[in-house]
């Protein structure tokens, strides 16, 4: 697939790069990986298999081979040979189409999926594009304009067209479990950060999603001993901002965490994009984890 | 180490899908003897549950692979934890790491003494006589946290992180010291550089400056930095 005319950031990922967060590298991966799983089971590929992860507006793609490939996650506009490509479900590709994928029509990102999945040199055992080491993916970067990204060999095969996932998108409101320093935050601030609303700050990447919203202080000045970082963990930096933990995070941190995302929502983390509106909800351990359980049975 | 006064950690989610493994909060070899020893011991012993781990000064991050349930895995843990107290601690590798703190390669030693109020020799020397062990990995790619270090050369932070620091760099943030072994932003005083090559992808699981390790610095100069550019590995 030859890259025409560049996205503002389209990164080759995968369910992430596991097993060495203690030589201090993180797992990246897709940044929802809700969609990033469906675009891939329309196409009864492995769940793990490569895809485009494609950010705020796309680029124009060229297709050298035959294929088929899925779109999944926000609605961004798309068009093959000048007719709207639909989302979420199989589209067959002829040898020279141009997929051109304009901007979001709701959040932040979008996957490309393709049959067998994009083809980029493995590195520990991820696909994944890592931005700040700049290792991983594609060249360890964003596809730029004549790029030519590899796909592997699809075979014929039937594609499940009717599957219906029935996931909550909404990120308005994003659930919460209490973090691990929670109680270094009085009651009534512990209150405040459930109850009041935040806005996505421009400064947001895929290690973290700074948020602005009601100023959070904890009852001592002193900072936490740096510990092990939690996907989703927020964060309360010095100035009384936060930080949701996002998936190209740091390993480890000191910043003292009031609340963590729960893995049945980080999907929505995801698609937060800059000025996006949201407020926190706090729930149980318990509720948490069935809520997670739930999604998992969704996504078989 | 003493069986008697070993206290079992305390086990609890981080998240739904972490468990936070605590030891004592206190920064101490001791403690760190701990953390290293289980945090091994726990990679090999439960890698069908664990999909990351993040040691740290005192406490140990478990991140759950997928389907695994957080509350067996807890109760699990405690169990292993008190099947599992005896803690053997092995000899320390060590490890002597050329710097050059000259010129372009210590673009924050000027700020280092203004702040100290020590000479650039004196810091120098203290950075150079300090025995420092790595407590562990962290922050970036084989990035050490490394304890040990003169408190007189304590400096705070940059105000704003520099957005590339380049590999080798040595540096003092707060009252640490650290290397970076890869380029990636950074917000400590950078006062030299090594030559050596401290971290490679193709052996990430065998990092060149491993938790556990004791180092020490060497002063070198410009001279030998560009005859020594060589690999650990």
């Amino acid at each position: 697939m030859t890259v025409i005319k560049q996205g503002f950031q389209d990164l080759v990922q995968d369910l992430g790069r596991n097993g060495y967060t203690h030589v201090g590298i993180s797992p990246t991966g897709a940044a929802d990986k809700v969609s990033m799983r469906i675009a891939n089971l329309f196409l009864g590929n492995q769940v793990n298999d490569a895809v485009l992860e494609i950010t705020l507006f796309g680029g124009t793609y060229l297709f050298d081979m035959p294929t088929t490939i899925c779109l999944s996650g926000s609605h961004f506009t798309a068009t093959i040979r000048g007719d709207d490509v639909p989302f979420n479900k199989p589209v067959t590709i002829q040898k020279r189409d141009i997929l051109s994928i304009g901007g979001s029509t709701s959040g932040a990102r979008c996957y490309l999926a393709i049959q067998n999945g994009f083809s980029v040199t493995d590195l520990l055992g991820s696909s994944s594009t890592h931005l700040m080491s700049k290792t991983g993916g594609f060249r360890g970067r964003n596809l730029q304009k004549e790029d030519q990204l590899a796909y592997n060999e699809p075979e014929k095969r039937y594609f499940p067209i009717d599957r219906k996932f029935p996931i909550d998108h909404n990120r308005s409101i994003i659930r919460a479990t209490p973090g691990l320093q929670h109680s270094l935050f009085d009651k009534p601030t512990q209150e405040l950060f459930f109850s009041k609303e935040y806005t996505v700050s421009h400064q947001s990447n895929r290690m973290g999603i700074r948020i602005h919203g009601p100023k959070i202080q904890k009852r001592t000045p002193e900072d936490i001993i740096t510990e092990g970082l939690p996907l989703g963990a927020v964060q309360v930096t010095g100035n009384g901002d936060s930080i949701i933990t996002f998936v190209d995070h740091q390993t480890t941190g000191g910043y003292p965490k009031i609340a963590n995302v729960i893995a049945a929502d980080m999907h929505k983390v995801g698609q937060l994009r800059p000025g996006d509106v949201f407020t926190f909800e706090l729930i149980t351990m318990d509720k948490a984890e069935t809520y997670y359980l739930a999604q998992e049975q969704i996504l078989k | 180490m003493d069986q008697e006064t070993f206290r079992p950690p305390t086990i609890l989610p981080a998240s739904d899908r972490s468990i936070m493994i605590q030891f004592n909060q206190e920064i101490s070899e001791y403690i760190h003897q701990q953390v290293h020893f289980y945090s091994t011991l726990l990679l090999e012993t439960h890698e069908d549950k664990i999909s990351n781990l993040s040691p740290a000064y005192s406490s140990i991050l478990i991140r759950l692979k997928e389907g695994i349930s957080i509350w067996r895995t807890i109760a699990k843990l405690k169990q292993f934890f008190n099947e599992n107290h005896e803690i053997k601690v092995t000899d320390r590798t060590r490890i002597k790491i050329p710097v050059c703190y000259e010129g372009g390669f210590a673009p924050d030693l000027a700020r280092v003494s203004a702040h100290t109020g020590l000479s650039i020799k004196q810091i120098i020397h203290k950075h150079t006589t300090g025995k420092y062990l790595i407590y562990f990995l962290g922050f970036s790619p084989g990035f050490p946290y490394v304890g040990g270090m003169d408190p007189n050369l304590e400096t705070p932070r940059l105000e704003s992180p520099r957005t590339s620091v380049p590999a080798g760099s040595v540096a003092i943030g707060g009252k640490q010291t650290g290397i970076y072994p890869i380029q990636s932003p950074g917000g400590w005083n950078i006062i030299g550089r090594t030559p050596l090559n401290l971290f490679s992808w193709n052996q990430a699981k065998t990092p060149a400056l491993p938790m556990g390790a004791s180092i020490e610095f060497y002063s070198i100069t410009d001279q030998e930095f560009h005859d020594n550019q060589e690999s650990l590995f």
